[in-house]
């Protein structure tokens, strides 16, 4: 199994690094919105709207569909932000749901790999 | 399974049955019905009143189609039958098989018809390797469907069995009773359809569709005209092997075109390696295999440090795989980084793709992915700070011990057949990092415009030949060490990695005549081929995997490399013997065969548990045409240098495509007339 990381992040914290990081080189092939659901153990969905610019990140809460969707519970999105688990295996593993544009969501996980290496 | 296996595929969808197209598999046979790494299908049996079914013929239609004739009874003696039944099936999303029964009677026929349903839900790694499941099954019976399920935590993978008759369905499968009138007949058809939530909603496409987008391939391709005619039945038997390997995996990126999977029944995934040679010897034929390539590769480049998956910066895929082992990262295929090769690779592929096509835009669309790729080899590769590119695993659990293309745990050996402790530094790699250097060099100085980054490269590739000349060289022997080991003493076996070495062009002009004569030298050239590891040395096998086996991929590349220093007709040698061993396979390469002397089998010996067909030796015979006919892009022209092996009086390939829009390349050759008759004219036993 996967190094395990004792830092716990919160999806405030993710995507607050996110947006601060304001441009990303590694995404500069990526363009388009990708739409992150977070499902808390109430049921209770946080919506999350990374738009993606050729490596520009803007993040806020609209409510748009997204070129592409990512759907998860709360405790799979702290082991995906920890490293703990990728966000492929997590697509295959059916703890992630995907659909829409296939290459916006290969480069999407790329945002999770970065969210990892932030940490201290 | 005993018998003959029947294989059909479009994509990483396959289904492999016997002779009769029934499936009874066990945990570690590779048969059934796959679709990404997942078995779906493990048991389908058709029985008529009870009996199993003969096989009178198969007919293969297509690559992803194929008739089965068979009749009742299974008794030695022929009697004639009453009834014949023709199973037609054709891949889909899963597949689709259609079922006739006629009744050659003068009276009605009462059957009853069963279709047997089960699967194991094996990932492809369970079979390869026999491991036994975690989750749990189930099956339900809805309306006039069968539906097969496995599940483990949130992981789940479905099979649907639908006939499209009325049906008695249980949970192991359909149970039809018909009542066929005098010389009258019965159909049904059955969709078998496989699910991954992953992956909703993909569909097969339709027989149409299959067809048309095979014609359009084929029409794509340049022509072959040939006076050899077995030459002809290879060219297509490739290009339509390399159709049925074609892939769009939609978690690769939903990219425009295909890249190859690499090979029936193991590999139906992405490779970087295999995708790339691929994509390479491909080039002047479908270049749109290469593009792909690229950008899929590209999407997957590593970016950061990851043990487990053998993952580092700029670092390009081993493989990708879909199955649950993967899921549950019990195996690191999500994906896994494990090859020294591929990142310099990606970098030769993209100038070599460059040259040939002239598409600037996608050199200059990678320039960051190439750079990372070059800053790997330099920084991440470098494992002994000698300037050397090595490798040793750090998932030392399921990562890879050999990450050389010849990866089994036996393939790099001293001469008297022990093995080096790691890392390790084969001499290939340090020949594909020298071709990156100098290749990136061109691209950064013509479409970069960075030709202070293009003058480093170039020193350093300057630097790296000279070092490599001195430290792998034997000067006692006349070759390249196959290796350097952990403590920098030379790995002495003599092995056909020598003959990359040739096409990287990190062989020093002094040396490559002896290099040229240690290939087609008796202790490597079988005859057929140049095997993997010389005659002679500790650990030769003629049938071990990476240790005297000919692999037609290898023998292509080689051949390529000797026409790169001059050696045009050892090359076409080469190509006469692989080409020769094509016809005993139909057109067909196998992954491997025997490392035997030709003049002793008369044959070549197919390798017992060889992929086929296999991306790499589906290219080779294209590469081979290429390095016979010398085709060499040169600026805005294609140029041509014809070297034929005796055998071949005349070959034209037409409408080669490239930055030249299309060109007619031509050569001709020599052709020995009052041969024995009576035999399969061959051509290297006519050069012999």
């Amino acid at each position: 199994m996967p190094a395990v990381h004792g830092h716990v992040t919160q999806p405030e914290e993710f995507f607050a690094g996110l947006a601060q990081r304001g441009r990303e080189p590694l995404l500069e092939k990526a363009t388009g919105v990708i739409r992150v659901e977070i499902v808390g153990a109430d049921g209770a969905v946080e919506r999350w709207i990374v738009a993606i610019d050729h490596g520009d990140i803007a993040v806020s809460h609209r409510n748009v569909a997204g070129d592409c969707r990512l759907r998860m519970s709360h405790e799979v999105f702290e082991r995906i932000a920890a490293g703990e688990l990728s966000a492929r295996a997590g697509m295959l593993r059916g703890a992630i749901e995907a659909d829409g544009d296939w290459r916006l969501l290969v480069l999407s996980q790329r945002l999770f790999q970065l969210g990892e290496e932030r940490q201290p | 399974m005993s018998g003959r296996l029947v294989n059909i595929l479009d994509g990483n969808t396959f289904v492999v049955s016997d002779e009769s197209g029934d499936v009874e598999a066990n945990l570690t046979d590779p048969t059934g019905l796959f679709s990404f790494d997942t078995r779906f299908l493990s048991t389908w049996v058709l029985t008529v009143n009870g009996e199993r079914l003969n096989p009178l013929s198969v007919d293969d239609l297509h690559y992803f189609e194929t008739r089965f004739f068979l009749v009742p009874g299974t008794g030695t003696v022929y009697v004639d039958s009453k009834q014949s039944i023709t199973r037609v099936r054709r891949v889909t999303a899963g597949f689709h098989e259609e079922i006739t029964i006629m009744n050659h009677d003068s009276v009605p026929a009462e059957l009853r018809v069963r279709l047997e349903a089960g699967s194991d839900f094996a990932d492809l790694f369970e079979v390869k390797d026999a491991l036994a499941k975690q989750g749990t099954y189930s099956a339900r019976v809805e309306a006039n469907r069968l539906v097969l399920r496995y599940e483990r935590d949130t992981f789940w993978r479905e099979t649907a069995v639908t006939p499209d008759q009325p049906a008695a369905i249980d949970e192991h499968g359909l149970t039809f009773d018909v009542r066929i009138p005098p010389h009258g007949s019965w159909r049904v058809a059955v969709d078998v359809d496989t699910s991954i939530p992953v992956l909703p909603g993909r569909r097969g496409r339709s027989r149409d569709a299959m067809e048309r987008g095979l014609e359009r391939w084929i029409a794509g391709a340049p022509k072959l005209d040939c006076d050899w005619e077995p030459l002809a039945a290879t060219y297509q038997r490739s290009l339509v092997d390399l159709a049925a390997l074609r892939f769009s995996p939609p978690i690769a990126g939903g990219l425009r075109h295909n890249l190859p999977a690499a090979g029936l029944p193991w590999f139906m995934t992405m490779f970087g390696r295999d995708s790339i040679l691929t994509s390479l010897q491909a080039l002047p034929f479908l270049p749109e295999l290469a593009e792909t390539t690229l950008q899929a590769l590209g999407d997957w480049q590593g970016i950061q440090r990851d043990d487990f998956r053998d993952e580092d910066p700029g670092r390009i895929l081993h493989e990708l795989r879909y199955g649950e082992l993967t899921a549950f990262e019990e195996r690191p295929h999500s994906p896994y980084y494990g090859a020294a090769d591929a990142t310099p690779l990606f970098v030769v592929l993209l100038d070599e793709y460059e040259r040939w096509s002239g598409d600037r835009r996608l050199v200059r669309e990678l320039e960051p992915e190439a750079r990372a790729a070059l800053r790997w080899i330099d920084e991440y590769a470098d494992l002994q700070g000698n300037g050397y590119i090595s490798y040793k695993r750090r998932n030392e659990e399921t990562g890879l011990e050999n990450q050389c293309w010849k990866d089994s745990w036996d393939s790099i050996s001293y001469s008297d057949g022990t093995l080096p402790g790691f890392p390790r530094a084969t001499c290939e790699l340090q020949g594909y990092a020298y071709d990156a250097k100098v290749r990136a060099a061109r691209m950064a100085r013509e479409i970069w415009h960075d030709p202070d980054f293009a003058d480093q490269l170039e020193r350093e590739a300057a630097a790296l030949k000279r070092r490599f000349n001195k430290d792998f060289w034997l000067d006692d022997r006349g070759y390249y060490a196959l290796a350097l080991d952990a403590d920098g003493r030379q790995v002495d076996a003599l092995s056909s990695n020598i003959g990359h070495l040739l096409w990287s062009g990190i062989v020093e002009k002094s040396k490559a005549r002896s290099i040229a004569k240690h290939l087609l030298g008796p202790r490597l050239f079988s005859g057929w081929g140049v095997r993997t590891l010389a005659e002679g040395e500790g650990r030769y096998n003629p049938v071990g995997y990476h240790v005297g086996t000919v692999w037609p991929f290898d023998n292509s590349f080689i051949a390529w490399g000797l026409r790169r220093y001059g050696f045009k007709h050892e090359a076409a040698q080469i190509a006469a013997g692989i080409l020769d061993a094509a016809v005993f396979f139909d057109g067909r390469l196998p992954e491997a065969f025997g490392g035997y002397e030709r003049s002793a089998t008369k044959y070549p010996v197919q390798y017992p548990t060889a992929c086929s067909p296999q991306a790499w030796s589906s290219g080779a015979p294209l590469l081979l045409l290429r390095t016979m006919l010398g085709l060499e892009p040169n600026s805005d022209h294609l140029q041509v240098d014809p070297a034929l092996p005796v055998g071949i009086g005349h070959l034209a390939l037409l409408d080669v495509p490239g930055r030249w829009g299309k060109f007619d390349a031509f050569g001709r050759g020599t052709v020995r007339v009052n041969g024995r008759t009576g035999l399969r004219q061959q051509l290297a036993a006519a050069s012999r």
